[in-house]
């Protein structure tokens, strides 16, 4: 158990402060995602959890991050460059704090407001408290998310990156320009003060541990944490085999039948560094699956942080040891104002390349490809008091791994959404009602070890003048495999009016009525080795319990 | 005379109380294939020490982990799900998210059932409870009878969409089992956890469904067992709730039986608490693998908070009013080790009781907190524990030399730092019950039990800013303590969805709290409580109108039938500023659930340790507290007079364990037999 005789602590500080320390500072940061979730009010916030939280140190650099969103990784200190370019933050006043939800000054897609704020004590500057939160609806041309955007402009309002006063929120101008540009102002609001609830009680405990403790210990402890993350991922490249690699994967088409923007990775291994060179991507399109500059980094950390394990904590150490290279004007660096709601289907185009182009060297460290996709389906009403709406993700399957089958409908590896129980959509919602919720057969990819089964989810639309507003990927291919295995289906969503299906593209706005269905299928993961050497008994249970036909489980695996 | 039976992994633990008031501790090794093995002979061997016979035995509690082992080593009935058409794969997708974020290879926890153990009934309801596919029963009663007859199952779980608002379906279905064929065991949902979320529905169903055979025939070989003792009367079984409940009743509350062991700690704890009039406390029951830390708030503890982790069994939701336990893996088996980063951590690997602490000397090589505790001095190599163990401090130093390289620092430098680090994991749990609820911690004491709890709980509140600690008499054998101070309890809950508060009139709140204690009262009349006697405890679960998550909010009937929803509304507007620092006054307030938790009080009384037979040994011990090696007075806690008042440092020695009182720490004997440790000049 005891690994002491290799690795020393190369730091001054006691090793019990360090530990005890480490521990409050990843506590601080996950009890403010915990007020954050059981205040909020939207379903995207309390169900899925699309929302970060963290602790920086003085200087405005993650220490902790509660493990939340993948995406969300750094993506908060990603924006302080920008704050730093109008401020000197050192100078910020205890009731100040910074605002963002800006694209192009490395926020993320507009739905998500990035908040920051000081943490004082005895008038010193010691910490950063953020939180970052997915919201419902900030305004833009539809109720739901705009799939026929062709800026920015026309995706919500934009809140460039600015540093605000407390007397701005509540009844002050920011929150009013919000509440005036929203369709849902009080569940929009609602979860802008589960984020202020977040950073204040970050702050609370953040100033309780300096009293505590002393600004000196706690500030070597923030660094000496940073740079445990640093060495600890240095060891995780280090253990890669040096070389060049590269990977891509491949984007829907703005339609079901035109071209598929590509994404390109080159991977250089060089000691414990590494180098993503992003820059052969593709051109930025016409329709919203732009990736944000800052949300392409994140996807790209997750990669490493997920083949360094979940021991490391998340902060500004991790990402020293890699670099990434972007184009200005590739789909992965878009110029402003090209739009970018469904950036998600771009990230993760992104981290599966680079995911890749490392399975061609590790495979038995990785994982085949999952549904890799962020398939979220938004519905809206207007009604007597403004709007009624709802959004929801549907997950697909986990790619297989080396010793495992993938996990059925699971969160893939930039989210951890979870989804709306049936009966709390249903009992809020009374304009549909959902036919089925179930894992698709033949979904998962074959395998020696089998992609993860995939979702499919009926809605039944009660009422007429519903607007659907469809975000996804994968439909044009499925999950790639590894080491011989299969991919997994591809994903499909439909429109059932009058007995007949019409199949919609992954980014569609579409009224529907009453008797229509709504069909969304959602992907599988792709398998890991050849199906023929699948443990028998394992491909019979599979037929026992329906997770693949007869017929696959013959010509496919031998059976 | 009571005699309470707590059952654990490695040792059944048995207190006799006699008409006294004289306490009598007993431990035996326990019989994990057959727990009630262990319980019994536990019985007669303790009855023989203090010269007694089963007819002597007025009362008999028993706690036992019988239905977390069944489901942990997935040793249950043989179960079929019965659900609505298209929602078969519920207990497969779960709620979709990870516990785990940064997997590549993540695993979600396994459901007890396979798929196809999952049957679709052609039926459905909507969110209101109205019909919109009438149940198609020939369907049911072909399928019904072939899992029966063909698949010889034994346990069947119901649970169809929406059956917590119309359970019409889910009984017609228990109907046609019960009728057809009467040796099935048959779960509702409707019946068990009657609340909206479909997956923690058919979770709860799912897990008292497959525990429920094996709990029901353990209990009844218990009750049998026990009569064969000659105890003449009926055994009351501890439930997660924190109460106990006749055995006959509990056979039917497989699914309550969970924390039977860890919750009967907490109610003890609680028990003392009232009894000192000191009545906010921080439980932590120190274990050789894990501390089990729960928050009790004016007398009682905290119950299971949906949405959270602890709202779970083995990783499935378990939908059942239990007490709040937060468990880490801090205890004196934990491991030191330093990770890929540099950091010393401890735990949360334990050596477990087998090899356990490499001074145990039964080949384990790890060093462990009890190491670390040993070799700072505040446990005696002299005294041997139960099992015949006899610790070797220099295993222990052999234990850390690798430590002692890596860290550059001295064996007791390492101990002292291994000491403080588990104290501040288990200050973490402390935070997650106390902070993360929206309640300070320094407003309460610390009340540590279990085999190290006293040991290391100064060092805990150190960490937590938390002045006073309260240490029970027989904190070692403290589950079975609290077995005989607990009183007869169930619970009941009503929802119907999702009701605006502002729609509902006094009579209407009036009608929910009385249909609750019509419940309560035929259950504990037919149980021949006297029903006259019952305490009654509501709470309501309610939420913002487009909030996901309900609070519970504890009400007074009174004010409730009478002021009606603005006293509703009221008392949760203050129950989400105290949780989440802000309200919204003008905001609609919707009901879900009507909670009610019955009481029936025994009236037991936590009583002092005994004066020892064995007396320690006298002198001092050398203890290493910060740095410094010091003489510490040994005390036999059975010996100090009641008014004792005195001061750290100290080591206070009873049968089951040792107190730690360091320098700057006052010590006193108190009420019902605690010892209540004081920091500095705090009141």
């Amino acid at each position: 158990m005891t690994d002491a005789t290799t690795i020393t602590t190369p730091s001054a500080i006691d090793p019990a402060d360090f530990n005890v320390l480490s521990g409050c500072f990843r506590s601080i940061a996950a009890e403010m995602s915990d007020i954050m979730l059981r205040a909020a009010y939207s379903s995207i916030v309390r169900e899925a959890k699309d929302c970060s939280t963290c602790l920086m140190d003085a200087e405005a650099r993650t220490v902790a991050q509660a493990e939340a969103i993948a995406v969300h990784m750094n993506s908060l200190a990603a924006a302080v460059p920008y704050f730093r370019e109008r401020y000197d933050i050192s100078k910020t006043r205890p009731d100040e704090m910074y605002i963002t939800n800006n694209p192009y000054q490395n926020g993320q897609h507009l739905n998500d407001i990035i908040i920051l704020m000081p943490v004082y004590q005895d008038d010193e500057l010691v910490a950063f408290t953020g939180s970052i939160c997915h919201h419902l609806e900030l305004g833009g041309a539809v109720a739901g998310s705009n799939a026929n955007a062709t800026e920015v402009y026309q995706e919500g309002i934009i809140l460039p990156s600015m540093k605000i006063n407390e007397a701005d929120l509540y009844d002050g101008p920011v929150e009013s320009i919000l509440r005036a540009n929203c369709r849902l102002p009080d569940i929009v609001l609602g979860d802008f003060h589960a984020q202020l609830s977040a950073v204040m009680r970050g702050r609370t405990l953040m100033q309780d541990l300096v009293r505590r403790h002393g600004r000196k210990l706690v500030a070597d402890c923030m660094r000496e944490l940073q740079d445990y993350s640093e060495r600890m991922l240095r060891q995780t490249i280090a253990s890669l085999p040096d070389g060049e690699y590269r990977g891509e994967d491949v984007l829907d088409g703005r339609t079901l039948d035109s071209p598929q923007p590509t994404v390109r990775a080159r991977v250089v291994i060089d000691g414990d560094e590494a180098f993503v060179d992003l820059t052969e991507s593709d051109d930025q399109v016409s329709w919203p699956v732009n990736c944000p500059v800052a949300s392409t980094h994140s996807a790209v950390m997750t990669v490493f942080g997920q083949i360094a394990g979940s021991g490391v904590p998340t902060n500004d150490g991790t990402y020293r040891p890699i670099k990434v290279e972007t184009r200005k004007g590739s789909i992965l660096d878009p110029k402003h104002p090209a739009p970018v709601r469904g950036r998600m289907g771009s990230a993760y185009r992104t981290a599966s390349a680079v995911k890749r182009a490392l399975g061609a060297v590790i495979p038995e460290r990785l994982s085949a490809s999952g549904n890799d996709a962020t398939n979220i389906i938004t519905m809206s009403r207007p009604n007597d008091d403004g709007y009624e709406m709802f959004a929801e993700s549907v997950s697909g399957g986990n790619g297989a791994g080396r010793d495992n089958d993938g996990a059925d409908v699971v969160a893939q590896m930039l989210s951890n959404t979870a989804n709306t129980p049936v009966e709390a959509l249903e009992m809020d919602h009374e304009f549909l009602r959902v036919e089925r919720y179930e894992m698709i057969r033949d979904s998962g990819g074959a395998g020696e070890f089998r992609g993860g089964m995939g979702a499919r989810r009926v809605y039944e639309i009660l009422h007429d003048g519903v607007l659907l507003s469809t975000n996804g990927d994968r439909m044009m291919g499925g999950p790639w495999a590894l080491e011989g295995g299969e991919e997994g289906n591809r994903s499909m969503f439909g429109l059932i009016r009058n007995g007949e299906l019409i199949r919609l593209a992954a980014a569609t706005n579409i009224p529907v009525e009453a008797g229509d269905r709504v069909v969304i299928e959602v992907s599988g993961g792709g398998g890991y080795g050849d199906p023929r050497a699948r443990e028998r008994d394992a491909v019979r249970r599979d037929v026992a319990e329906d997770r693949i036909s007869a017929e696959a489980a013959k010509t496919i695996y031998g059976l | 005379m009571i005699v309470g039976i707590e059952v654990g992994g490695t040792f059944t633990d048995l207190i006799a109380v006699g008409d006294d008031g004289a306490a009598t501790i007993h431990k035996t090794p326990s019989t994990p294939d057959d727990p009630s093995r262990a319980a019994v002979l536990g019985l007669t061997e303790l009855l023989a020490r203090i010269g007694a016979t089963g007819g002597d035995v007025t009362e008999l509690l028993h706690g036992s982990t019988i239905a977390a082992n069944a489901l942990i080593q997935r040793r249950g009935a043989n179960v079929a799900l019965l659900t609505t058409v298209g929602f078969r794969d519920v207990l497969f997708i779960q709620r979709q998210d990870k516990s785990v974020v940064y997997d590549m290879f993540y695993q979600k926890p396994k459901p007890l059932l396979t798929r196809d153990r999952v049957f679709e009934i052609p039926e459905r309801l909507s969110a209101g409870g109205a019909v919109v596919q009438p149940l198609d029963e020939a369907a049911a009663i072909d399928r019904i009878d072939r899992l029966v007859e063909e698949d010889g199952v034994d346990s069947i779980a119901v649970c169809l969409l929406h059956a917590y608002a119309n359970p019409a379906h889910e009984q017609a279905l228990g109907r046609l089992i019960a009728d057809r064929h009467p040796d099935v065991y048959v779960t509702l949902s409707s019946d068990i956890a009657p609340e909206h979320r479909e997956y923690e529905r058919t979770s709860t169903t799912v897990i008292s469904a497959f525990v429920r055979p094996v709990v029901d025939r353990y209990l009844s070989r218990f009750g049998d067992a026990a009569a064969d003792a000659g105890v003449a009367h009926t055994p009351l079984i501890m439930l997660s709730n924190g109460g106990v409940a006749p055995v006959e009743a509990a056979r039917r509350l497989a699914a309550n039986m969970f924390l039977s062991g860890p919750a009967a700690a907490v109610t003890g704890a609680a028990a003392t608490a009232r009894a000192l009039g000191a009545p906010n406390i921080i439980s932590i029951d120190v274990g050789g693998t894990s501390s089990d830390v729960c928050l009790i708030t004016g007398g009682a503890p905290d119950t299971t908070v949906k949405g959270t982790s602890e709202f779970s069994v083995e990783g499935l939701p378990l939908n059942i009013v239990m007490t709040d336990i937060v468990s880490i893996g801090a205890g004196g088996g934990s491991i030191t080790w330093i990770d890929g980063g540099g950091m010393l951590q401890v735990g949360p690997q334990s050596a477990g009781a087998a090899p356990g602490p490499a001074c145990y000397g039964q080949g384990g090589e790890d060093f462990c907190l009890t190491d670390a505790m040993l070799l700072m001095g505040l446990l005696d190599p002299r005294i041997e524990l139960p099992g015949g163990i006899v610790l070797d401090p220099t295993l222990s130093r052999k234990a850390a030399a690798p430590l002692e390289a890596a860290l550059d620092l001295t064996s007791s430098a390492v101990a002292e730092r291994v000491f403080r680090i588990a104290a501040a994991n288990m200050a973490q749990a402390l935070r997650r019950v106390s902070v993360k609820r929206g309640y300070d911690p320094r407003d309460y004491a610390l009340f540590p039990c279990g085999g190290a709890g006293a040991l290391i709980a100064t060092a805990v509140a150190d960490e937590v800013d938390i002045d006073k600690v309260v240490v029970p008499p027989n904190p070692g054998v403290f589950s079975a303590v609290g077995l005989t101070v607990s009183d007869v309890r169930m619970d009941y809950v009503l929802a119907e969805g999702a009701q605006l508060a502002s729609a509902l009139t006094p009579g209407d709140l009036g009608d929910k709290l009385e249909g609750l204690r019509g419940r309560a009262r035929a259950a504990f009349g037919a149980l021949d409580y006297d029903a006259d006697r019952l305490r009654f405890d509501f709470a309501v679960d309610a939420r913002y109108r487009g909030q996901g998550y309900e609070l519970r909010v504890p009400v007074d009937a009174a004010p409730l039938e009478t002021e009606g929803q603005a006293y509703l509304a009221r008392r949760f507007h203050e129950e989400h500023a105290r949780q989440y620092g802000h309200a919204f006054d003008d905001r609609d307030v919707e009901a879900i659930s009507f909670r009610l938790s019955a009481v029936f009080e025994r009236g037991g009384a936590v009583t002092p340790v005994s004066a020892d037979a064995d007396p320690p040994p006298p002198g001092d011990r050398d203890v290493t507290m910060g740095g410094a090696t010091l003489a510490y007075p040994v005390l036999a806690r059975g010996a100090l007079p009641g008014d004792f008042a005195g001061a750290g440092p100290a080591l206070i020695v009873e049968e089951s364990t040792s107190t730690l009182a360091p320098p700057g720490w006052r010590i006193a004997a108190g009420a019902a037999g605690v010892l209540t440790l004081t920091r500095g000049d705090a009141q």
